[in-house]
């Protein structure tokens, strides 16, 4: 299947892309592992109600299904992804955002010894040992809050150092830079 | 630990029971993540802890659809159910868990079960005359599918055999229009849905291994197999796996929903749906049912649906119509079954569409007895949209 752009994440900024999106008249689809956009029991309003906008301005909203990876063509640009529950069906897109969060959401993921992006193992910024990305004083500022993909000024991601040009990182994913 | 089980992973976030159809007008219900992964550590311990009030569970996996862990809670709960449960009401529950037996029955009978039927439900459930097979096998349309190169095996459940054989002649019609021939499967049982949620494992079981006996053969000579009913494909798929344990990793690229086979073969092939010149504007509203939008496959109907010229597509909020399968037939469940579905209704009636359209036969049911609005499933649209093959 074949879109305009697809937006992995379901969560706020990737319903305010999605719509800014299909204001411009491009066609666009949403994947979305659960019901994005809160961490406790009820929904915020605003993302019913940008959900609800964006599906009525003709975007679509896949929820429950999550995206496993990606191919990359010879110039490091992504070319189509794989879903869960597609099974081989592939989505092609000109253009891809990826808006899975921070860790919460498993946008990132944190191993003994790396953190990571578990989708298509962009870079992310973070160092030292795991004792180091935790502050024991609780309410310290913690370092692994700090911790991100690693984009370019246009927000693009990198792959194993190499910009990848049709992707963009949005939301909590990207480091916020303030790392120490 | 049973397979599958990953209750483990649940960070107790609880977008579940905000998401819970049931929970959301019955305070009674404790909620998904209560009855699924939070029971299940107490159940593990001693099965005393199980709650009656999983009974109240639609199945309907919304659960499942929203949740960011990918905890399978629905599948948790009805698992639970099927182990600790205990069984009531259980001539009336096999009379609407047999669903071959009674559709056998049923079309037999068809004027006397027709009349009960009318009586008991205003729109809802009726039976054809003449089953599928028995209109399909031997007749002329049978014949002409040898004709074609490439092949697929229908899987036409309970509903079109027994109540809506029109529509299996209508996917034939589709199906041959896209050049491509329609065979039944060797041997083909219901699914097994409504027995598996109304707790009749064992008859469950030996539907499941005589489907997937001939899933594989078919599969074997290269034929996918193609339902038009989403709770009987997200069954084969979904439930044989997860709940009753059967591995179909090998078959669950080969099986798809109408919707999606037909999609992915415009999408990827030369062949194309000659629309008829005279079709009418029509406002259509588009009620995507549960267990599609748990398969992930919703989107494959609504890019269709706007292929069809004349059609003005509005895509209903993700709503549960309350019926899910046999739960809102029961008495006891009828109340909660409506209040579930006053949203959807609710839309229905205020949109004023001409046609509602959607893939389940249940949900189909549910919308007629509760809005009275038309309802057709949107391969029976499509086969009205296209010209006729010579």
């Amino acid at each position: 299947m074949r879109s305009d752009v697809i937006i992995i994440g379901g969560g706020h900024s990737a319903l305010c892309k999605g719509i800014e999106l299909l204001k411009a008249g491009r066609g666009c689809i949403i994947f979305s592992t659960g019901e994005g956009g809160h961490r406790f029991r009820d929904p915020s309003y605003s993302h019913l109600n940008h959900r609800k906008e964006f599906e009525r301005l003709g975007g679509v909203y896949v929820m429950g299904d999550t995206v496993t990876g990606g191919q990359f063509d010879g110039s490091g640009r992504l070319s189509f992804i794989r879903t869960a529950a597609q099974g081989k069906t592939v989505f092609y897109a000109q253009e891809f955002f990826i808006a899975t969060g921070s860790f919460f959401s498993r946008g990132l993921v944190a191993l003994r010894d790396a953190v990571v992006e578990p989708i298509f193992g962009l870079d992310v910024d973070f160092s030292g040992t795991y004792e180091e990305w935790v502050n024991p004083d609780f309410y310290a500022d913690q370092p692994f809050m700090h911790f991100g993909v690693i984009t370019d000024e246009e927000g693009h991601p990198l792959k194993n150092g190499v910009k990848v040009g049709n992707l963009t990182a949005i939301g909590s994913i990207k480091g916020d830079g303030k790392r120490q | 630990m049973e397979r599958d089980n990953n209750f483990e992973q649940c960070l107790k976030c609880d977008i579940c029971s905000g998401y819970c159809p049931v929970a959301k007008v019955n305070p009674v219900f404790p909620g998904p993540k209560r009855l699924g992964p939070d029971g299940e550590r107490y159940r593990m311990m001693d099965a005393a802890f199980f709650d009656p009030a999983a009974n109240l569970c639609l199945n309907c996996k919304r659960c499942e659809v929203s949740c960011p862990s990918d905890v399978h809670i629905g599948d948790i709960i009805l698992k639970a159910k099927l182990k600790y449960g205990r069984k009531s009401h259980v001539l009336r529950n096999a009379a609407l868990s047999y669903t071959d037996t009674m559709g056998f029955l049923g079309t037999h009978f068809s004027p006397m079960a027709n009349a009960v039927a009318s009586l008991m439900f205003k729109g809802g459930p009726r039976y054809a005359s003449r089953t599928f097979e028995r209109q399909f096998i031997g007749s002329e349309t049978a014949a002409r599918q040898s004709c074609f190169d490439h092949k697929v095996s229908f899987f036409h459940g309970c509903y079109v055999n027994y109540n809506n054989p029109s529509l299996g002649m209508d996917f034939v019609k589709v199906m041959n229009a896209l050049g491509i021939g329609v065979q039944l499967l060797d041997d083909e049982s219901c699914c097994g849905i409504a027995l598996i949620s109304n707790g009749f494992v064992q008859k469950a079981r030996k539907n499941a291994e005589k489907n997937i006996a001939s899933v594989r053969t078919s599969v074997e000579k290269g034929m996918p197999v193609i339902s038009t009913s989403t709770t009987c494909m997200f069954t084969l798929r979904n439930e044989y796996q997860n709940v009753l344990g059967y591995d179909m990793s090998a078959f669950s690229d080969s099986m798809y929903t109408a919707t999606k086979y037909i999609f992915e073969l415009l999408d990827s092939s030369a062949v194309s749906l000659h629309f008829r010149k005279d079709l009418p504007k029509i406002r259509v509203a588009y009620h995507m049912p549960c267990h599609l939008e748990k398969l992930g496959w919703g989107l494959y109907t609504v890019a269709l649906l706007r292929m069809i010229p004349g059609v003005e597509l509005t895509v209903l909020d993700s709503n549960c119509c309350g019926v899910a399968g046999t739960y809102g037939f029961k008495s006891e469940n009828k109340q909660t079954s409506r209040n579930v579905g006053k949203p959807l209704f609710d839309q229905i009636r205020s949109i004023g569409a001409d046609l509602v359209v959607t893939d389940c036969e249940t949900c189909r049911w549910q919308i007629e007895m509760n809005t009275g609005a038309r309802v057709a499933h949107p391969i029976s649209l499509l086969a009205q949209s296209i010209e006729t093959l010579k």
